[in-house]
């Protein structure tokens, strides 16, 4: 509708107008995520869903801007240089602001003990990358946020 | 029987007699010639006596006539008992003499002058013996008197004469001869018959029972001789009973003796099998010890008392302890095992072997705690010994040192984790960026590419599920998979996996019939990873091996006794007859199957065999061969999969 309206020129500020407005009600995901490649496929993935996805390659950067930017969910790695994901889930259940924030493990080690220490400290969901498709990733994401 | 040489009795006889003869006549004849000693000096003296009156008297005339009567005297001097005669004055004067010595010679006598007659006893004053003399008063003169003085020899020898002695000798041996004769014959009649006995007897001796005895003596010896006969015939009576009774037990004892003989060559036999059984047992011992030496585990046995009767070389090397020491010590006085965990002792594996008779595994992360105080890790097993009667007799350890083992098993793990993680990662991007592409995220793609993303996404998957399977190969065959049964409804468990094969059971246009136990099944303890590998797998098997359009798959699930027994039919390829021995060993594949799906690992049965057997089940199937269809079969123990701590579980494949 708004395209009779609206010049070529206008449309483009129209488009960035709306993206404005969307990500103002986009839900902010931390990606914890110490493989680029991987990172950069989820991130992709994510963003084209409707997502803002805020990266982060290690466990004290994730830790840093979890603290900083207050996501709406975190999908984190087990194995990440600095400190893991079991590191980072027990710091967050220590600190009040991030305690109540949900988190999605996705992880390649799949074994039994890391997924009952990993819902032992109150994560939603445990993935397994290599058996999930990049859909099966959304709609956990979408699933666990229209939870919250 | 030797006879014992012996005086014969005859001579005994014979002996006897001539000396009772003889010892007879000697003191008849001392008797007879002391008596007649007697007679004769009595006989002498009164002889004398008379020859000394007319002697006197002779003497008194002639003298008046102034002669001597000499002729008197000289006959006088003649006679042999006459030793001297004396005509002697009352004086002592020897007026006359036989020795001429005498004459004028004065001699002293009490009976001089005596006016009557005398014999007095004297004795001889030339020789000293003993000798009568006779005194005779002579009256010469009147008024004056004379003695005629004679000595008389009182000697025996004096008094016989040598003739009357040897016929008196003579007419002695004569009579002693015949009465030896006598007595002789006599002793030969008494002793014959006795003889004859002495024969029978001695032929009866040397078992001569036919011996008869003649004797015809008419006395107490033809008696005798007839009681002996008559004996005789019942001793062979009896000898004759006593020799059947003795044949009989002869042959008894022969037959028994034949029978013991039979025996103790049975009993040789035995105990020769005995001896090789012992040898043969002792070197199988002697084998055992050696191989137990030998061995590069260590061993130790245990008796019944849980004392040391074994340590080997290697047993020795690990804790420290020479054999020496502790054979004979209990067990667990020596030798220290501990949880790993909680430095707790551990005697467990050895107490339950004994308890219950069966084989038990020490748990893992056992330590041995050695002669210095070292903690070696150590893995092991103990075998329970059971004697003839199944007790447990005792228990047979076997353990070594596993630091090494530990080492590798750390590296495997880690290399299998990196491994894990670093193939996994970058397939995970790829498999993202894949779908990414796929889905258009990064513009519209054309038909031809779109084709080629999907066979790359189709290797890419192939690629993720080969890494999985092989490491779950991996951790299957390090025995660090774990198990963690949980109670499910087995034919819930089957139909669920039946419904997620939709996709590929779409695809191939398959038909999958589950027949379930027409009793609802009570709950079985089953990992559920572990279980759903197993039946997807072949599940997947079965779908991927049939023909598209010809894919008729039926699962039937059946209890039998205490087992569960799975089976999935499928009517695909079949597996060759020359294939079917290989058909789960790792990354076997058949030529078919290779043909028909290129892309499988050659490691999905392998898998499931591993699993079914941890569960302490079977895996096998059946097929005809080529192209008639496989039936695989499962069967699975009552109890279900019992927990086991493992590092790992499984891997989606």
């Amino acid at each position: 509708m708004y395209d009779l309206y609206i010049s070529k020129k206008d449309k483009n500020f129209l488009n960035i107008l709306k993206l404005k407005f969307m990500s103002e009600n986009k839900k902010n995901i931390l990606l914890a995520e110490d493989d680029r490649f991987i990172s950069k496929a989820y991130k992709a993935g994510l963003e084209k869903a409707g997502f803002e996805v805020i990266p982060a390659y290690d466990g004290v950067e994730a830790l840093k801007k979890i603290k900083e930017k207050e996501p709406d969910l975190v999908l984190l790695d087990i194995v990440m240089p600095e400190k893991n994901g079991f590191e980072v889930l027990e710091e967050m259940k220590m600190n009040k602001g991030m305690k109540n924030i949900p988190v999605v493990i996705i992880s390649n080690l799949g074994q039994e003990s890391d997924i009952k220490k990993g819902k032992e400290l109150g994560v939603l969901d445990y993935l397994v990358k290599t058996d999930h498709s990049m859909k099966e990733v959304v709609e956990k994401v979408k699933y666990c946020l229209s939870k919250k | 029987m030797p006879i014992k040489k012996t005086k014969s009795f005859s001579f005994k006889i014979i002996m006897g007699i001539v000396v009772i003869f003889a010892f007879a006549t000697i003191s008849a004849l001392v008797i007879g010639f002391l008596l007649q000693v007697q007679t004769q000096r009595k006989h002498i003296v009164e002889e004398k006596r008379s020859m000394v009156k007319i002697v006197a008297e002779s003497i008194e005339s002639s003298y008046k006539k102034g002669i001597w009567p000499f002729s008197i005297l000289y006959e006088l001097q003649k006679s042999p008992d006459v030793l001297f005669w004396w005509v002697v004055r009352s004086d002592g004067k020897v007026e006359l003499a036989n020795d001429p010595e005498m004459w004028g010679k004065r001699i002293e006598s009490p009976w001089l002058g005596a006016r009557s007659q005398l014999i007095k006893n004297g004795i001889d004053y030339k020789t000293g013996e003993d000798i009568k003399v006779i005194i005779y008063p002579l009256e010469l003169k009147s008024g004056q008197y004379y003695n005629f003085f004679l000595g008389i020899s009182m000697s025996p020898i004096r008094l016989f004469s040598l003739s009357s002695i040897a016929w008196g000798f003579f007419v002695y041996i004569l009579i002693v001869s015949i009465l030896f004769a006598v007595s002789v014959k006599l002793a030969s009649k008494v002793l014959k018959p006795i003889k004859k006995l002495l024969s029978g007897v001695r032929s009866i001796a040397k078992g001569d029972f036919d011996t008869r005895l003649t004797i015809k003596t008419g006395d107490e010896f033809e008696e005798l001789g007839k009681a002996f006969n008559k004996m005789l015939k019942a001793v062979k009576k009896a000898r004759a009973h006593v020799d059947l009774k003795v044949e009989n037990q002869t042959k008894e004892i022969e037959r028994n003796y034949q029978e013991l003989e039979k025996q103790r060559k049975a009993i040789m036999n035995i105990l020769e099998d005995v001896e090789e059984e012992k040898k043969t047992a002792q070197w199988e011992k002697d084998k055992l010890k050696a191989i137990l030496q030998g061995i590069g585990d260590a061993v130790f046995v245990i008796d019944k008392e849980y004392r040391l009767v074994l340590f080997n070389k290697v047993a020795e090397d690990i804790s420290g302890f020479s054999a020496e020491d502790v054979l004979g010590e209990k067990y667990d006085q020596v030798l220290r095992f501990v949880y790993e965990k909680d430095q707790k002792t551990n005697n467990d594996f050895v107490d339950k072997a004994m308890e219950t008779g069966e084989t038990q595994f020490m748990t893992n992360h056992t330590l041995l705690i050695n002669k210095k105080g070292e903690k070696i890790p150590v893995a092991d097993s103990s075998a329970p010994l059971k004697d003839k009667n199944g007790q447990v007799a005792g228990c047979v350890v076997v353990f070594r040192d596993v630091t090494e083992e530990r080492k590798v098993d750390r590296m495997k793990s880690e290399f299998v984790s990196v491994a894990s993680h670093q193939l996994r990662t970058p397939l995970t991007s790829i498999k993202l960026f894949i779908e990414l592409l796929a889905d258009g995220e990064a513009g519209e793609l054309t038909a031809q590419q779109k084709d080629y993303i999907e066979d790359v996404s189709e290797s890419t998957e192939r690629m993720i599920s080969l890494v999985n399977e092989l490491l779950n190969v991996s951790r299957l065959e390090s025995g660090r998979m774990k198990v963690e049964p949980q109670k499910i409804r087995f034919e819930d468990f089957i139909q669920k996996i039946i419904d997620d094969s939709g996709v590929l059971s779409e695809d191939k246009n398959c038909r999958i019939d589950f027949e379930k136990p027409q009793k609802k099944l009570s709950k079985i303890s089953l990992d559920p990873v572990l279980m759903r590998q197993v039946i997807h797998n072949l599940l997947t098997n079965a779908i991927y091996y049939s023909p598209k359009d010809r894919c008729k798959i039926k699962v039937k699930l059946q209890k039998k006794k205490n087992d569960y027994l799975l089976s999935v039919k499928d009517k695909g390829i079949g597996i060759p007859k020359k294939e079917q021995d290989r058909i789960f060993d790792k990354f076997f594949r058949s030529d078919k199957a290779q043909k028909a799906r290129p892309e499988g690992s050659g490691l999905g049965l392998y898998i499931n065999k591993m699993i079914v057997e941890e569960a302490g089940g079977e895996i096998w199937f059946e097929s005809e061969g080529r192209g008639k269809g496989t039936t695989f079969y499962v069967k699975l123990p009552q109890k279900g999969m019992s927990r086991k701590k493992g590092e790992k579980g499984i891997a989606k494949s």
